[in-house]
Order: structure tokens, then sequence, then C-alpha cells
């Protein structure tokens, strides 16, 4: 599709996406958790009906913790036990997003695409453009290396807990040391691969 | 910002990561080859080879300016290199590499109507499911629950 | 009061849900002494985050959910 916005405008909308999503949600922006949810869902349907039960009111739950301590530790302590690290100032970690939350993610990115494409006045094609094509055909070989290439996609952002948008723009932003690693690591393997495949395939 | 359900709020979010990661032609497999290969076989680096590149780099900027005005005090999850740090960066790479995708860029492609990113898809969720087969199997720990 | 600098302590409290919770009243610290700051390890959350498991959002460190009307697990 032609007509792509200018680089600073894609930096401005991609850029203010990680700090509204924490100021909004509470949550680290990032795409491979939440899609991942999507692959335990006897699991995550377990986990929503046991957050469905829980306590409505903040006196519910301070009472069920109180009984669930006396049950765990005998007694209520009489006074003060300070935490060993104190809960940090400023914004506390929102609640996990469930399964429906991570549905409703992925598929409000597939609209954006649907919009876009929309906007754009035509259709990309059911492929991946003239030089996958060269690269790897349009039969059994390119579906087989998009299948086995997202298998590595998928393997690899679960292994290293975040993908180019948690790892690569989050965490990055954050300086977060696993982040820079991975995001270094998955910049090289890429870089890597598409050299390779530029020159074997002549692009 | 209260009165809004969670559900539609997070909706809202992945939507606006679709429409500019489309916008911007991450969805485009050659553009994306093309920032991985600083245009060597575009004619070379330019303004306009380096596109993407240039996005993703000011959008990490201004990401950390958000931050460090909004959010310095906030304890916004962090991610330790753990075990599968290296090992999982370098195979997202190679993936991503060959379909031109990462989880989101696969789905927003599906969006978009280019149906062989179903594939693509597929594939991510089969790589993911496996993954935490095998972990959970061998005993490698995740660093975090940051998503 | 504690001496926190030899015990090791839970590399998930900025990423978990319920540890600002154990904030809301001064005696929940219990909770965290014996785990966050302590075992936490035998933590269950931090069990389920290690394997990638989903958490529920009131899954204490010792394994029970709070729920209403019949209590955890």
């Amino acid at each position: 599709m032609s007509g792509y916005w200018p680089w600073w405008a894609g930096a401005l909308g991609l850029g203010i996406l990680p700090i509204a999503y924490w100021l909004v949600l509470r949550r680290s922006f990032g795409v491979s958790g939440l899609m991942g949810r999507l692959v335990s869902v006897r699991e995550e349907f377990a986990v929503l009906r046991d957050n469905a039960a829980a306590p409505k009111s903040q006196e519910d739950l301070e009472a069920l913790l109180d009984a669930a301590t006396r049950e765990q530790f005998g007694s209520l302590p009489p006074g003060d036990v300070p935490l060993p690290v104190a809960v940090p100032r400023g914004r506390a970690l929102g609640a996990r997003l469930g399964i429906l939350e991570a549905a409703a993610f992925v598929i409000a990115m597939a609209g954006g695409g649907l919009v876009s494409r929309l906007y754009a006045g035509h259709a990309p094609g059911p492929w991946m453009g003239e030089a996958f094509r060269r690269a790897f055909g349009s039969g059994a070989l390119a579906l087989g290396a998009l299948v086995l290439g997202g298998a590595l996609v998928g393997a690899g952002t679960t292994l290293a807990d975040g993908c180019s948008t948690g790892h690569g723009l989050t965490g990055s932003a954050r300086l977060q040391p696993g982040s820079l690693v991975a995001t270094a690591c998955f910049m090289a393997a890429a870089m890597g691969v598409s050299l390779l495949i530029g020159w074997r395939v002549g692009l | 910002m209260r009165a809004i359900p969670r559900i539609v709020a997070v909706a809202a979010f992945g939507f606006v990561l679709g429409l500019v990661l489309s916008r911007l032609g991450f969805t485009e497999w050659r553009e994306v080859h093309t920032m991985f290969t600083l245009g060597l076989f575009a004619g070379g680096p330019s303004a306009s080879t380096l596109r993407l590149l240039l996005a993703f780099c000011g959008a990490v900027a201004i990401a950390m300016a958000g931050f460090a005005v909004f959010a310095r005090r906030d304890a916004v999850p962090r991610r330790p290199i753990h075990k599968g740090t290296v090992v999982g960066g370098l195979l997202f790479g190679l993936g991503w590499g060959v379909t031109g995708g990462c989880p989101s860029i696969a789905v927003v492609q599906l969006g978009e109507g280019r149906f062989a990113a179903g594939a693509s898809v597929a594939g991510v969720l089969i790589g993911m499911w496996l993954a935490r087969r095998v972990t959970a199997r061998l005993g490698w720990r995740a660093g975090s629950c940051a998503d | 009061m504690h001496d926190t600098s030899s015990q090791p302590v839970c590399p998930h409290t900025s990423s978990c849900s319920l540890f600002p919770r154990l904030a809301m009243r001064a005696s929940l610290g219990v909770w965290a002494a014996l785990y966050c700051e302590n075992k936490f390890e035998s933590c269950a959350r931090y069990q389920a985050a290690q394997e990638r498991r989903a958490i529920p959002d009131l899954l204490l460190p010792n394994g029970k959910v709070l729920r209403v009307a019949g209590g955890g697990k």
C-alpha cells in the first residue's frame, strides 16, 4: 500500500502508546503476553471465574484478607509489620488483563489494519508482496516459511517474555536490561536473516 | 477515564497500534526487509529507506520522554535479563526476518486482508503454545509477567 | 524491625498486583515478611509467574484464592 505516513507521525503515534497505556491501565504495554493468553484458554477462563468471585467492596476484601491472615498465621499481628520493600509511591500496577481483554486487543489490532486498508483505498492482496514472492514463492514453501517463521516468533517472544512492542518499545524506553538485551538480539538476528535472504535471492 | 470499561480502553489501544503500524508500512514485507538491511537492497541508506527505523527510534525516544515526565515515581514493571532473554530474542529475530512480522504485525496484516498472514498468526500461536509446554517441562523460568 | 540487607527480596514486587494490596493495612505485612522478603520461591504467585501460568488477582502466596461466600481452595 502506498501513501505511508512520514516517520515522525508514526514515531508520535507509537511513542505515546506506552505511557498512555500505563496511565490508563497501569500495565506495561506489550503484545506477546496478551496473545499468549489465547493459547492458555482453559486456565485463563478458570482465572476469570476466580476473579469474578472476588469481593466487590473494600470492607469485604479486607475482611477476607484478615480471615486468611488468621488462618495462615494464627492471629493478626497486633501492630505494624513493615513491608520489606516499600510499596513504591506513585501509581501501582493494575490488575492483570484477562483473556477477554486480550482477545479484544488482538481483534482491535486487526481492526486497525482493516481501517488502514480502507483509508488507503486498495487491498494489499493475500500475500506478502513481490519481494517475498521472489524469496519464498507463493506455494507450499511460502506457507511453510510463514508458519515456521511464525513459530519462531511465538517461541522466541515467549522465551524472552516480550516482543517488539513490549521489549523494543516499552522496555527499551524504560531502559530495562532485559528489554535492551532482547531488542539487541532480535534486531541482530532479524538483520542477519534479512541480509542473507537479500543476498541469496538477489533482491 | 474511570467510567470507560477496561475492555474498551484495551481495544482502543490495540486499534491505534494496528492502525499506526499499518499506516507506517510495517505490514509490508519489503518495507520491513528494507529496514532490517538498512536500505542496502533498496538503493542504500536514506531518509526514505530508513523511514521505519527512524519511526521506531523516534517512538522509543518519545516513550522515554513520556515516562520521564509522567511516571517518574511509578512502579512500572521491570523486565530483567533472564534465562530465555538472549535465545528468545535471537529466535524471535530469526522468525521476524522470515515472515516480516512480529506478533502484532502478523495480526494487523490479517486485518488488512493479507490472508497468508493467517499462516504467520497460526505459527505464532503454535510457537507460543509449544514454548510454554517446553519451558514448563524444562523448568525454564520466566523473567517477569510484565505484559 | 526487619534487617532486609541480607534477605533476597522477590524480584516480582514491581509487577505483582497483590503486593501493593498488602500495604492496605500495616498488619498485612506479615505476608510480605514470610514470602516476599523471605521464602518468595514458595509463593504461589511467584511460581505461577515463573511457569507462565495465569494468576488470579486474589491468589495469596499460600495458594489460597480469596473468594466471596466460601473462602478459597
